[in-house]
């Protein structure tokens, strides 16, 4: 008969008031002393208990009710009499007579109350009304009512079970097992009631009763606790091994049934201390773990039992030389485990080996990985996974033990980790996952990579990131959560995840570090590393070369400083580091070309420090070589003011720019070799496509004609003119000469050659016009004459522009340019060019504000067309002024600090 | 005896000690309480007769007597009443009474074979009857009941042999139930699908039997004994060794059966004196479930067995399962019950 659950509520609801009233009726009986009377209502009330419609939960409510009704009975009976012998015989005699009661639910309840009331008595006869109480209570077979009878008597004897000798603890232990064997026994049982179809309704209620049956245990395990606190010589840990682990455990295995079991043994682990853990171990694995339900998840209970230990492992329960044989001990069962049941599923192995590597890992012992390496051995050796959730276990188990890397060394001794790694290499994502953690740990550890074994051991694990492709990334799946970046002209969409992974690996190269004293071994390791993981994805080495070829250049200067002399070893190195610069613009010549300028630059400039001008001069013309290919052509990004001369302009221009700085830092070019390539970049920077950075690049040209002392870094001795001396040593005064004499004719020549400059610029190269100046020894390149004519170029290109005031922003940079050369002691840049320089800005200046003027008066009569252009061009006005103005003040100040520019005019 | 008639002699019986003497309480037929003196076999009854005349008459006898009897009175077709104990005394020889007179007497050490009882178609009684035998030929008598206690020297005693677990049919669906199984036996009673695998083992500390119902159910039970003293407490445990039933509970119940006559007029009936759940659900295989049952509380008497060959009234001890259908599966088996100090 199935009720509802409204019916059910109306059932006990009148149970309930059932048992208050009869409880108020008692109440009142015992008030009056009419004990007869009251244990009458006593029975009635606990009549209720006999119920069959009630849920547990339902049951247990009752049972709160009746429990505290009873409870004041059991306070009268004890406050009732006067002397402890005349209550003694009295309980005794209302033990018996309660016995007279036709059913049994209310008899036993009511022998319970007065038994245990009789037990805290002086004198009572404990032992005798422990035994009978619980021998009675088998005639209650109904697993509910049996196991709330059961759990009354467990909770009105808790702390009246006799412990003042051995022979009594053996007796409450032994009422305490028998208790709980029996509830077990009934809860078990309970699975089995009413219709099959309620199977799963049964195993909800069970489990709402767990508690009822795991209270004898916990009893159980104090009383024993009680009992060691008071007799020191007693060996709890012997008696636990002995008296009740074997029984206990025997019935758990004997009951067959899967929720007692996963529950008790849960129990068992929870509230033994570790020290009898330890003792029983072996049995618990092998005897009784093996022997329940096939269907069980051991790893669950094997992970409850882990646990244990390593919470407890702070208290040094295990030493260290113990480790391994209690890992041994997890480990043989698991291979028994194995072996039995060769069916287990993937995911309990996966959750027993997690369990396994957590335990190894908390132990003291912290060098040791034998076990680990047992672990992953078998796990790569046995385990083989059927679908991808199988190999989310694998990650499981891969990513237990990264955290506790302590140095690289680990990863050397897990041998068998990257072969289970392996495993899982169908599922990139995962071993990705893996792969990152590993490198956060290794950069948070900051240990270098010292040699190839130890760049094996990493990089291996960093090959899934490094063929990793950006373009497959699915970058629909991160939608909404994941910005996009887009790089090389909308190319592509890269995710931030994946620079940042890029990033990650530029870091780990960073690591890579062997020896301080020999920089050629780091260097031969940053080879291997590019030839053996780098490269194996040419899309990528965008994100790694630029870092490796740092370091790589890094590497090789200090080489140079520790081996100047050891030429073919540094250029045979520049070579191979140009061979990866080589495979870098190969790859990526098309997007990248600005960053490999750059890089080649670098690299130049090394080189030349290293005086290796060989070197150097083949990179620059490499550089040259990048240039007219992919940057010369390059479109112009964004918008660029043409009146700001230091907001940067088109890629080409910048290219130009920075080849110029380059340069303009060389020290040790053959002079022919700087010749031409000044010269070269010189000519690079008219053929610009803008007028303004024509004229820019130009007069920045300039500087590369005059070399300035104080560029130099101390005690740098250029070596240009040096090595060009011997062979040249007879022009040299004539240099000298010249140089004075060209100061008048630079003028004429300037404007006669204005038309033809370009053209005639490497017809000029070779007629060499040095200027050497040879003060504190250092010889500096200076051809002033060619300063000149940069100056007059870039003049002439200021000059044809269409925009007026771009024009006359252009000659007062100019204005300034030459100021600076006339500083360097270019004699070639005098005041009558400078005023020549000045007058004209001056009647620019003057025509245009004419000009606006006259423009203001057209607005006044109403045409206000332009209004906006004239805005912005008196603008344009005012901040050319404000810039010649203050180039004026400059050259007064110098005037009166320095004696410069005495006879520039500058009003 | 008319008491229409105004008897002209009160006469009083007085035993000794009577007021301080023990005393069981018992319902009459009536249904009112009766307080009776006790009496043991072999007790000597003694006590005094007071006659008085009314109103200071001069009553004139032939003889005063007094008796102790002890009778039988059944009821199958009519009461029949038989004597089985008669002494007398002669207390007084013809005479006339005008003052009270008092007489003692005394039956030395009278033997009181039988245990005084009140059933329900036979009852057991002894008395003292005091007789004034008048000229008139007629008599004034008076009686005075006495009940009377008696303690076996001898505990032991036979208990039945033939037990069988028979099922009773409490519903008209489980009936057709059971003709279905019966099947060639047809309309065979219960008790001849109940196999019978009866074991008495009887011996003078207990009791066991292991009974069962093929492939259904198998139980053994072990009672300590098989004689108790009215006080006794019978203890016991039942073995379940196979179950298939869904039993809802168990219980132990005491029935007394009283028989009249012998067959084929015999008279028997029946009531269940106690009744007692010793377990609340069902049992698995390898179950003991312990029977204790303090018979001091319940009202109970000792066996009368085959008394003077007019009546027994015996008392089983019935073990009885109900299942969650309320069939009820029970086994009875006969206790004999005797009277202790």
């Amino acid at each position: 008969m199935q009720l509802s659950n409204n019916e059910r509520k109306q059932i006990l609801q009148t149970c309930i008031n059932n048992i208050k009233h009869q409880s108020n009726l008692m109440k009142s009986n015992l008030n009056d002393n009419k004990l007869l009377q009251a244990l009458k209502h006593c029975s009635n009330f606990l009549n209720e208990l006999r119920s069959n419609n009630l849920t547990p939960k339902q049951y247990y409510e009752i049972y709160m009710l009746v429990f505290d009704s009873l409870g004041i009975l059991s306070s009268y009976l004890i406050g009732g009499s006067n002397s402890k012998q005349s209550n003694s015989v009295f309980l005794a005699d209302l033990y018996e007579i309660v016995q007279y009661s036709g059913n049994i639910i209310p008899r036993l309840y009511m022998m319970i109350n007065i038994g245990t009331t009789y037990m805290a008595i002086e004198g009572a006869p404990t032992k005798d009304l422990m035994k009978d109480m619980i021998e009675m209570c088998h005639g209650v077979q109904h697993p509910i009512r049996g196991l709330f009878l059961r759990y009354y008597l467990s909770q009105r004897t808790k702390n009246l079970l006799p412990f003042d000798n051995e022979s009594d603890l053996n007796d409450s232990v032994e009422f305490l097992i028998s208790n709980f064997i029996e509830m077990n026994k009934l809860w078990v049982r309970l699975q089995h009631q009413g219709h099959s179809s309620e199977r799963e309704l049964r195993y909800k209620e069970r489990k709402e009763l767990k508690i009822l049956v795991g209270s004898n245990l916990v009893r159980l395990s104090q009383i024993i606790d009680d009992y060691t606190d008071a007799n020191e010589k007693f060996s709890s840990i012997d008696y636990y091994k002995d008296k009740v682990f074997p029984v206990i455990t025997e019935q758990i295995i004997q009951c067959k049934d899967h929720l007692a079991q996963t529950y008790l043994i849960d129990v068992i682990i929870q509230i033994f201390p570790i020290e009898f853990q330890i003792t029983t171990l072996k049995n618990l694995l092998n005897d009784v773990f093996l022997n329940l339900h096939p269907m069980l998840r051991k790893s669950e209970l094997i992970e409850t039992l882990v646990d244990k230990f390593i919470n407890c492992s702070e208290e040094s329960v295990v030493e260290e030389e113990e480790e391994n044989e209690l890992f041994n001990q997890f480990w043989s069962f698991y291979l028994n485990l194995n072996e039995l049941d060769p069916t287990i599923p993937i995911e309990e192995h996966s959750n027993l080996l997690q369990s396994f590597i957590n335990l190894s890992l908390s132990f003291k012992n912290s060098e040791n990985f034998d076990n680990l390496n047992q672990i992953y051995k078998h796990a790569s050796e046995n385990l083989t996974s059927t679908s991808d959730s199988d190999e989310e276990m694998w990650f499981n188990l891969l990513i237990l033990p990264i955290n506790y890397f302590r140095s690289i060394n680990t990863l050397f001794k897990l041998d068998n980790y990257y072969d289970f790694y392996q495993k899982i290499q169908n599922n990139k994502q995962l071993q990705k996952k893996i792969s990152i953690t590993i490198i956060d740990k290794l950069l948070e550890i900051g240990e270098p990579l010292k040699d190839i074994s130890e760049i094996d051991a990493i990089f291996r694990y960093l090959l899934v990131l490094i063929k990793e492709s950006p373009s497959k990334l699915d970058t629909a799946k991160n939608l909404g959560i994941t910005k996009t970046i887009k790089i090389n002209n909308d190319e592509k969409l890269i995710t931030v995840e994946f620079l940042e992974i890029q990033e990650k690996i530029c870091k780990i190269i960073q690591l890579i570090e062997s020896d301080q004293d020999d920089p050629s071994k780091t260097i031969s390791n940053l080879s291997y590393i590019r030839k053996k993981y780098l490269n194996k994805s040419l899309e990528n080495i965008i994100y790694t070369y630029p870092t490796l070829i740092t370091k790589y250049l890094y590497k090789s200067k200090i080489l140079g400083y520790y081996k100047p002399h050891d030429t073919n070893l540094l250029v045979s190195n520049f070579k191979n580091l140009s061979i990866i610069v080589d495979e870098f613009y190969s790859n990526h010549e098309e997007f990248s070309s600005s960053t490999i300028l750059k890089i080649y630059l670098n690299i130049a400039n090394v080189a030349d420090q290293l005086k290796l001008n060989s070197i150097s001069y083949e990179i620059y013309n490499q550089v040259f070589v990048i240039y007219e290919e992919n940057l010369k052509h390059s479109k112009k990004k964004g918008f660029i003011n043409p009146h700001d001369s230091l907001s940067g302009g088109s890629i080409a221009y910048e290219s130009i720019i920075l080849i110029i700085n380059s340069l303009i830092k060389t020290r040790h070019l053959l002079k022919n070799q700087y010749e031409e390539l000044i010269t070269k970049v010189t000519l690079h920077g008219s053929k610009l496509l803008k007028k303004q950075d024509q004229c820019r690049a130009v007069y920045l040209c300039s500087n590369l004609w005059w070399w300035n002392e104080i560029l130099l870094p101390n005690g740098e001795k250029p070596t240009t003119m040096i090595e060009e001396e011997k062979p040249k040593e007879d022009e040299k005064p004539k240099m000298e000469n010249t140089n004075q004499k060209e100061e008048g004719e630079s003028k004429n020549e300037e404007k006669e050659n204005n038309e033809e400059e370009q053209d005639d610029h490497k017809d000029e190269e070779k007629e060499k016009d040095v200027d050497e100046q040879e003060e504190e020894e250092i010889l500096l390149y200076r051809d002033g004459k060619r300063v000149l004519e940069c100056l007059q170029k870039s003049l002439r290109i200021a000059d044809s522009c269409m925009d007026p005031y771009l024009s006359l922003k252009l000659f007062i940079e100019i204005l300034n340019k030459c100021l600076i050369s006339s500083i360097y002691g270019n004699d070639l840049i005098d005041y009558k060019y400078l005023n020549g320089l000045i007058d004209l800005i001056k009647t620019n200046i003057d025509n245009l504000q004419d000009q606006q003027n006259e423009d203001d008066e057209e607005v006044e009569n109403g045409n206000d067309n332009d209004e906006e252009n004239e805005i912005k061009e008196t603008v344009l006005l005012k901040q050319a002024i404000g810039y010649f103005n203050k180039t004026l003040y400059y050259i007064k100040e110098q005037k009166e600090l320095e004696g410069r520019f005495q006879n520039v005019n500058i009003h | 005896m008319s008491l229409f008639f105004k008897s002209s002699l009160d006469i009083d019986i007085r035993l000794d000690n009577e007021e301080s003497r023990k005393h069981v309480e018992i319902k009459s037929p009536q249904g009112r309480i009766e307080k009776l003196p006790i009496y043991k076999d072999g007790e000597s009854v003694k006590g005094t007769v007071i006659l008085r005349t009314r109103e200071g008459k001069k009553v004139e006898h032939l003889g005063v007597k007094v008796q102790l009897l002890g009778l039988i009175e059944t009821n199958i077709d009519g009461i029949i009443t038989s004597e089985f104990l008669s002494l007398a005394t002669e207390l007084a020889s013809p005479s006339q009474l005008i003052h009270p007179e008092t007489y003692p007497f005394e039956f030395k050490n009278v033997e009181k074979q039988y245990e005084s009882y009140r059933g329900k178609n036979a009852l057991l009684k002894y008395s003292i009857k005091v007789t004034v035998t008048k000229k008139s030929s007629s008599e004034i008598t008076k009686e005075k009941e006495l009940w009377v206690y008696t303690y076996p020297m001898d505990t032991l005693s036979s208990t039945s042999t033939t037990l069988n677990l028979k099922q009773q049919e409490v519903s008209k669906d489980s009936k057709q139930e059971k003709a279905k199984t019966s099947g060639a036996l047809g309309n065979s009673n219960e008790a001849d699908h109940v196999a019978n695998k009866s074991s008495t083992n009887k011996n003078l500390h207990g009791v066991k039997m292991d009974v069962g119902i093929e492939d259904c159910l198998h139980i053994e039970f072990e009672y300590s004994k098989s004689r108790f003293s009215l006080k006794d407490v019978i203890i016991g445990k039942i073995y379940f060794l196979l179950v298939r039933l869904k039993i809802k509970h168990m219980e132990l119940s005491l029935i007394r059966r009283e028989t009249v006559g012998a067959p084929p007029n015999q008279v028997t009936d029946s009531e269940t004196v106690v009744r007692f759940e010793i377990m609340d659900g069902a049992p698995i295989k390898g179950e003991t479930i312990p029977i204790r049952l303090f018979l001091s509380g319940f009202d109970l008497m000792p066996t009368y067995k085959d008394i003077n060959k007019k009546f027994s009234t015996r008392t089983y001890l019935s073990l009885v399962l109900i299942d969650e259908d309320a069939r009820r599966y029970f086994k009875q088996s006969e206790i004999i019950l005797y009277r202790d100090q």
